[in-house]
């Protein structure tokens, strides 16, 4: 890299001196503080806007460049600050100064198909800036969304590195779980967004997360631009129904290329689940198993001979959490290069990103490369190419990917490091892993070490995003632009369950491959008008008409074999005797749709903007195939107005306003069709059955959102605000409705059901102290959601998701519907539960007491952000808080782990709590062995809050600034810092059982534990 | 000037519609595994196509795969849930059972949905020929076993009451149906209407795992017995014992029989089973992997059945072995042993000839105790080779016809219906939770509830009571 580096150097020192003879041109540069600016590069372009010249200031900011005719303007750029041209004309001295580029980029908003201009815009749009997005340790960029805006509830469901985000923009806006995810948008191009191995109709669990985003490297982007409001998603007609997050990649700069090199090295922790959570050890399991016995009146002998079967004195205590999990390596080296001249610019990187989890035998692997070149043909005609290629290697364990999924499965190294007693070994005596069969052995849950070590679960997906632009401006305020855009996903993923030990060990080891396949285009053109109306750029109009067209394909082939030979490294299934699957499916959908838009603006104070789009859609039903879709929005620059002149306290101050309606169009591909289906096949021969029974008026979910809010400056942006209501309502959001059985089908699926999400959002910067050498800066965001189901055809139902819910007019979406737990009887230590909700009665019956709905909710109502950064000289700290509040989290899998019904399985440290003698005041019934009183079973007992503050991110940083040593290593810039992410979290229920993060559903599934992690990282720009 | 701006921007205008014209087929995405209805059943083909669609319909894991056949022995005293179980049919093993059990409610709702199989192709408009007969004579075979199997666990028995509320009775596809309940007696009426109809379409025999003629006939001769006509049940069995040309698994060939998960050609004992096969099966959720070892395991037989069987019996020494499970010593069952991933995995019967000789033993009685003697010794000797035959007489040799029928039938889910015709009270053995050792004739959980969702989604639907 040296060398290239040194090569491009002389090159342009030779280009300098070709044109040397003429004339120079002298001036300073400074900062918007009248400070000297070092090593700021200067251009100078010819009339093609080719670069013939270059010059640095030096340190006292001042610049001398030798120009020739031919140059017909000067090109100043520095790290960080906006770039400036400056015609040369006849000047001898151009003195200028550079402003800080965020300020100047925050003037542009990314909105649907184009920039806007931020104070023209109507609409509740958040800017993440790639500041925040790059070197994190997180495998993929939903991730860092977390706390970052305000009203972006962004959870995981699992510490699999490379998982699926869950991510919901005020609230849940779908009965449906994927179909409340937000549209994702990469460079204009509406992208498949989510989990595209298993979750896309295929029903298998290799891996039970995956996420598309995981293949692109954080590194590559300029920002993430969350559209919250009607004004800003209903361009995106039936899809932008809840939300959209617009991913914008770096472009090239022009200038001198510069190259940046990131590099990040350091570990993951396990974050170990709370005190009571955590799995009881041999001298206190033999205390309950010996007491469960005793207390179902068993005989001496038996009791005698339970504790010697299960190990009673053998001094074996086997701690399974610290078997299953470990420390992790993270590290990522990122590599850029950027440049260009008046004409043509471009961005090329390359990454490498690598992440071990917690738990033995998940990781995630990531290489990327990215190219992005703009070139300008003419002044007219310009066009862009970009390819983003990433590969990801993700090797998972086995573990639920929701509720269908199953968390208990028996290799799930989180769910069986609970179930295991303490006595049973994993390891022989002589070192080798123990598989036997025993009591002491394996017989039924695995040998997780010998899982982790011999069965392979892996994801290997190809990434690659395409996008070609071509813009032609017809006239100066008419402009067309194509875009095609491509996405294709393939993942290959392998699951071999060994021949020796586990789910294999039947069938002398079993493997499934599918390689799953989705292609994507999406092709719109359109044209943009700027409409000056008295041509004194006063009152103008910015009016956008497009036609758009996508299509997905996709395939998946699955293969899978059993009976292998018995050595365990023939895992590929070439080396299996039988195949027992080979199978191909396929799935498409197609949108079409026609969009306009037109926003009005008076002397920068009033702004009226209007959308329009028509959607037509493979997923709609024969008799309703095309949407309508609008929306309005006004915005007032109130402090343009003559009255706020004298308040120079104000900067800034607009006042929005937004309605609309748009659409969610996340139906399953054929799903209106009534269809006689195939694939019921018996005995080996086709066959199939009448199996859908469609509904040809299927259509979008309508949304409909109501937004008010303004944006306020003050002290010279030193305080930003930014403060929003909405209310946005859900309509024919899509439910079965239930029909008798008896016609051989459970319901029809139909637009029925209603729900509103309202609530407030709320967030400030302060810059509290800003001196020379110390600058303090105030991130705070706030984000109040109420959720109620608002109709249903039928009265209470239950939730499409999941029965663990149960859905009532006013009520929460995610409303827990069950048994209403009254503690234990202190007389006799039997479990209580409330006969049913009016909660007057107690019985010690389980089936006696009746399911009602607890009052708790899985969603939160409050949740957001608080981010402080302190600068001193070079140094900064940063320190970054996430809290959520207001939500409740069930635990799935707790009578395993909880009481006697399962005597023989390990046991949570809070049992031994339990009820022993009469007048013991507990939460935890009496120990009995095999009990039948069905005491940990579905009530709220095993619901618990789920409200958290967590330290997301601490970071010490410090940035070389020293001009002579930076010279001195050839470099412009240099910085190291220190991070540790999620190092604290307080959690604010004592008996809570797991990390309370578990997803939007709240299911603690026993998935693979989240990471605590530490980094040290530098960052070199040369 | 103007004008050529106009120009430009008509010719963009028309070039971004002639790029937007796309044809109405864009949006017209076909599934790959589907037709339209009305484009399914048109054929002779097709008919056999829906046929096995029907077929895999009665697999489902909530009806023959699995908690049909399970149900069967664990709700009465056949077998108990080891007390290290895998969270399965606890419901059943504690009579701790809700109006919206799982299990129950999958049972329901894949009976009528292989119904409305049935339905379509015994009402398909497709002219007659011998094997668009034998098609729907099959289908008519499988409505019956789904009606007969609805009526024995959400409806009173025949021989209780025949007025009583039955099932409601579809035979043709109506999405906006409300259909109360019929009749028991309608219900019966049906199901022995359409075994009829299947005995008269049917001509052919293709192999175990699809019903022929004679398996019709014999599942007639069971519904006959269970409406307490022992004459037609009588004449149904002799018709299948006389001309079906089955031969009973013998002493010889007993342990392969019950080794082979296979569908049969050789029309040994087999009438008609649900097939389980290498591709097309429950997975681990199979009936083998419940009651096998090298499964869950999960279900373990009673002391009280095992002591039933003599130490010679061949039964015994095939199907049971003594083994420890969580602790404590029990009795594991072996007749299913082809797990999940084995070559073949078991399949579930439905009616074999040792059952019809049975059937036709007890429907001898009482005017004919010398042929009830005949017919039960057939099997009973052939189990035992010890065993020289009962000599019993009046209500002993009822009895021990009933207590031969659980032998011989037992892990294959057809004690619950012999209890309830015969209004037995169920009486566990101690391997049973304490709180579940009994279950008098009277219990209203006698019953199975009929499901939630069912009674919400059908306002005509009257639970069973009690729940």
């Amino acid at each position: 890299m040296r060398k290239i580096y040194f090569l491009l150097l002389c090159l342009f020192l030779m280009v300098g001196q070709l044109f040397a003879q003429n004339r120079t041109i002298t001036g300073k540069v400074t900062d918007e503080k009248g400070e000297p600016l070092v090593g700021v590069s200067i251009n100078a372009l010819g009339g093609d806007k080719k670069v013939v010249g270059t010059a640095v200031t030096n340190a006292a900011g001042v610049y001398s460049i030798n120009v020739s005719e031919k140059v017909k303007g000067l090109q100043f750029s520095h790290v960080g600050l906006d770039e400036q041209y400056i015609p040369v004309g006849n000047k001898g001295i151009i003195n200028l100064s550079l402003s800080s580029s965020s300020k100047d980029l925050s003037e542009v908003v990314v909105t649907g198909y184009g920039l806007q201009k931020k104070s023209n815009s109507t609409a509740a749009i958040v800017k993440v800036g790639g500041e925040q997005l790059a070197d994190k340790p997180y495998g993929s960029i939903d991730q860092m969304l977390q706390g970052a805006a305000a009203g972006v509830q962004s959870v995981a469901t699992t510490g699999q590195p490379g998982a699926n985000q869950q991510i919901r923009i005020r609230g849940v806006g779908s009965f449906s779980l994927s179909a409340s995810q937000p549209l994702y948008v990469i460079d204009g191009v509406v992208m498949n967004g989510g989990d595209l191995s298993n979750g896309n109709g295929g029903g298998f669990n290799i891996n039970p997360s995956t996420n598309v985003l995981a293949t692109i490297n954080a590194d590559d982007i300029e920002s993430i631009s969350i559209l919250k409001d009607a004004a800003a998603t209903s361009i995106y007609g039936s899809r932008g129904g809840n939300g959209v997050i617009i991913i914008t990649t770096k472009s090239g700069k022009m200038g001198k290329t510069q190259f940046n090199l990131s590099a990040e090295l350091g570990n993951n922790n396990v974050i170990a689940p709370p005190a009571a959570g955590r799995a009881l050890q041999a001298a206190d399991w033999f205390t309950l198993l010996q007491e469960g016995l005793v207390n179902n009146n068993a005989s001496q002998t038996t009791i005698n001979n339970t504790l010697a079967s299960y190990g009673y004195g053998n001094g074996v205590d086997i701690h399974w959490f610290d078997l299953v999990t470990q420390t992790g390596i993270q590290n990522q080296y990122n590599l850029s290069a950027s440049g260009g001249d008046g004409k043509t610019k471009y961005f090329i990187s390359g990454g490498y990103f690598k992440q071990q989890g917690t738990t033995i035998g998940a990781d995630l692997t990531r290489y990327t490369g990215n190219i992005k070149i703009t070139h300008a043909a003419t002044d007219r005609l310009s066009f862009t190419t970009k390819v983003t290629v990433g590969n990801v290697v993700q090797n998972s364990v086995l573990a639920s990917s929701g509720i269908s999924g199953g968390g208990g499965y028996f290799g799930n190294p989180g769910y069986v490091s609970l179930v295991l007693r303490p006595t049973q070994n994993p390891f022989n005596p002589d070192g080798t892993l123990n598989i036997s069969g025993n009591n002491f052995g394996f017989p039924a849950h695995y040998n997780p070490l010998y899982i982790a070590a011999n069965d392979k679960r892996w994801l290997k997906a190809l990434s690659i995003f395409g996008t070609e632009t071509v813009e032609y401006k017809i006239w100066k305020s008419l402009k067309f632009t194509s875009n095609l855009g491509l996405q294709f996903n393939g993942n290959e993923e392998y699951q071999f369950n060994n021949q020796f030990h586990g789910d294999g060990s039947g069938t002398a080891g079993y493997a499934l491959s599918l390689y799953t396949r989705n292609f994507l285009w999406n092709w719109y053109n359109q044209l943009d008008y700027h409409f000056d109306f008295n041509k004194d750029n006063k009152f103008y109009a910015d009016v956008k008409v497009g036609y758009e067209a996508t299509r997905n394909a996709y395939l998946q082939q699955q293969g899978s074999a059993q009976s292998f030979p018995p050595k365990l490294d023939l895992y590929s299934s070439q080396n299996a005797a039988t195949s027992t699957l080979g199978i191909q499916v396929s799935s498409d959908y197609a949108f079409t749709g026609a969009y306009s838009t037109a926003n009005i603006s008076y002397d920068d104070r009033y702004s009226l903007y209007g959308s329009f789009r028509r959607d037509g859609s493979s997923r709609f039903g024969s008799s309703n195939p095309y949407g309508n879709f609008y929306s309005v929005g006004f915005a007032w620059n109130v402090v343009n107005e003559n009255f706020m002149k004298n308040i120079p306290a104000i900067t800034n101050l607009k006042l929005r306003a937004s309605y609309g309606t748009n659409g969610n169009a996340e139906i399953g591909n054929y799903q209106w069709r009534p269809s006689f289906g195939f694939g019921y096949n018996y005995n080996g021969v086709a066959g199939g059955t009448f199996n859908n029974i469609g509904n040809i008026n299927l259509t979008w979910e309508q949304n409909k959102q109501f937004d008010l809010g303004f944006d306020l400056s003050l002290f010279k942006n030193r305080v930003n605000i930014t403060a929003d209501y909405y209310k946005r309502k859900t309509d024919g959001s899509l439910l079965s409705q239930q029909i008798s059985r008896t016609t051989g089908f459970t319901g029809v699926i139909s637009n029925l059901g209603s729900m509103e999400n309202k609530g407030i959002e709320f967030s400030i910067s302060v810059i509290p102290i800003q001196t020379k050498d110390f600058t303090w800066q105030v991130n705070f965001n706030y984000a109040h959601n109420k959720n109620a189901v608002t109709n249903l055809p039928t009265g209470d139902q239950f939730n499409p998701q999941s029965s663990a819910f149960l859905m009532r007019v006013g009520q929460p979406f995610y409303s827990f519907y069950t048994r209403g737990w009254a503690g234990v009887d202190p007389n006799n230590g039997n479990p209580l539960w409330y006969t049913d909700s009016t909660k007057s009665a107690t019985t010690s019956t389980f089936a006696s007491a009746k399911l009602y709905l607890v009052g708790k909710s899985a969603s939160p109502t409050d949740f957001g952000g608080l981010g402080n950064t302190f600068t001193f000289k070079n140094f900064s700290f940063g320190i970054d808080f996430y809290y959520n509040y207001g939500n409740y989290i069930v635990d799935n899998y707790a009578r395993f782990f909880t009481d006697g019904s399962f005597p023989t399985r390990g046991k949570y440290a809070f049992m031994m709590n339990r009820w022993q003698k009469k007048g013991d005041i507990t939460n935890v019934p009496k120990y009995i062995y095999g009990d039948s009183r069905n005491g940990a079973s579905g009530s709220d007992r095993i619901i618990y809050k789920g409200d958290y503050i967590r330290l997301r991110n601490v970071q010490l940083g410090y940035r070389l600034t020293d001009k002579n040593v930076l010279s001195k290593l050839h470099l412009s810039a240099l910085a190291f810092y220190v991070r540790g992410s999620n190092l604290w979290t307080k959690v604010y229920d004592n008996n809570l059982t797991s990390d309370p993060e578990q997803g939007v559903q709240g299911f603690n599934n026993q998935a693979v534990a989240p990471s605590r992690s530490l980094t040290v990282g530098l960052n070199l720009t040369f | 000037m103007k004008k050529s701006i106009f120009n430009k921007a008509l010719i963009l205008l028309v070039l971004i519609g002639l790029l937007s014209s796309c044809k109405k087929d864009f949006l017209n995405r076909n599934p790959y595994t589907s037709l339209p209805p009305n484009l399914a059943l048109g054929t002779e083909a097709d008919l056999l196509v829906a046929l096995r669609g029907a077929y895999a319909g009665l697999r489902n894991t909530d009806l023959f795969g699995r908690t049909v056949p399970v149900a069967g022995d664990l709700y009465p005293d056949n077998v108990y849930v080891s007390v290290k179980n895998s969270g399965r049919y606890i419901q059943f093993n504690t009579y701790n059972m809700v109006v919206s059990d799982g299990n129950v409610t999958g049972f329901w709702n894949a009976a009528y949905n292989t119904i409305l199989r049935a339905n379509n192709i015994i009402n398909a408009n497709v002219a007659s020929s011998a094997n668009v007969n034998q098609y729907k004579g099959e289908a008519y075979a499988i409505r019956a076993l789904c009606y007969f199997y609805l009526a024995r666990y959400f409806a009173k028995p025949y021989t209780d009451d025949p007025t009583a509320p039955g099932v409601p009775i579809i035979l043709t596809y109506d999405v906006t149906q409300q259909a109360p309940r019929s009749s028991v007696g309608d219900v019966y009426n049906q199901v022995i209407s359409d075994l009829d109809k299947a005995y008269a379409n049917m001509t052919k025999f293709t192999s175990s795992g699809q019903f022929s003629k004679y398996a019709a006939r014999a599942l007639q001769a069971k519904v006959y017995l269970y409406m307490g006509n022992n004459a037609n049940a009588k004449t149904a069995a002799l018709d299948v014992i006389n001309n079906s040309g089955f031969t009973v698994v013998n002493t010889s060939n007993f342990v392969s029989y019950w080794g082979s998960g296979a569908v049969r050609t050789d029309k040994v004992e087999t009438f008609f089973e649900v097939s389980s096969d290498a591709i097309n099966n429950n997975g681990y959720d199979g009936l083998a992997n419940i009651y096998n070892q090298l499964g869950y395991g999960d279900l373990l037989c009673s002391n009280a059945l095992t002591a039933l069987y003599s130490p010679t019996d061949i039964r015994a020494t095939t199907w049971l072995s003594t083994g420890v499970r969580g602790g404590v010593p029990a009795t594991f069952i072996n007749k299913y042993k082809n797990v999940f991933g084995s070559a073949d995995p078991d399949d579930t019967k439905i009616i074999r000839l040792s059952d019809v000789y049975l059937i036709a033993a007890e429907a001898s009685l009482p005017n004919d105790e010398t042929s009830a003697k005949t017919y039960l010794n057939y099997i009973a000797t052939r189990r035992d080779p010890s065993f020289t035959g009962y000599t019993s007489t009046g209500i002993q040799l009822f009895n021990d016809i009933i207590t031969e029928r659980r032998k011989e039938l037992a892990f294959e889910g057809d004690r619950y219906g012999d209890m309830s015709r015969l209004k037995l009270d169920i009486n566990r053995s101690s391997n049973y939770p304490a709180i579940a050792l009994s279950l008098p004739y009277s219990s209203f959980k006698r019953l199975f509830p009929i499901p939630q969702q069912e009674l919400d989604a059908n306002k005509k639907m009257v639970g069973n009571p009690g729940y």
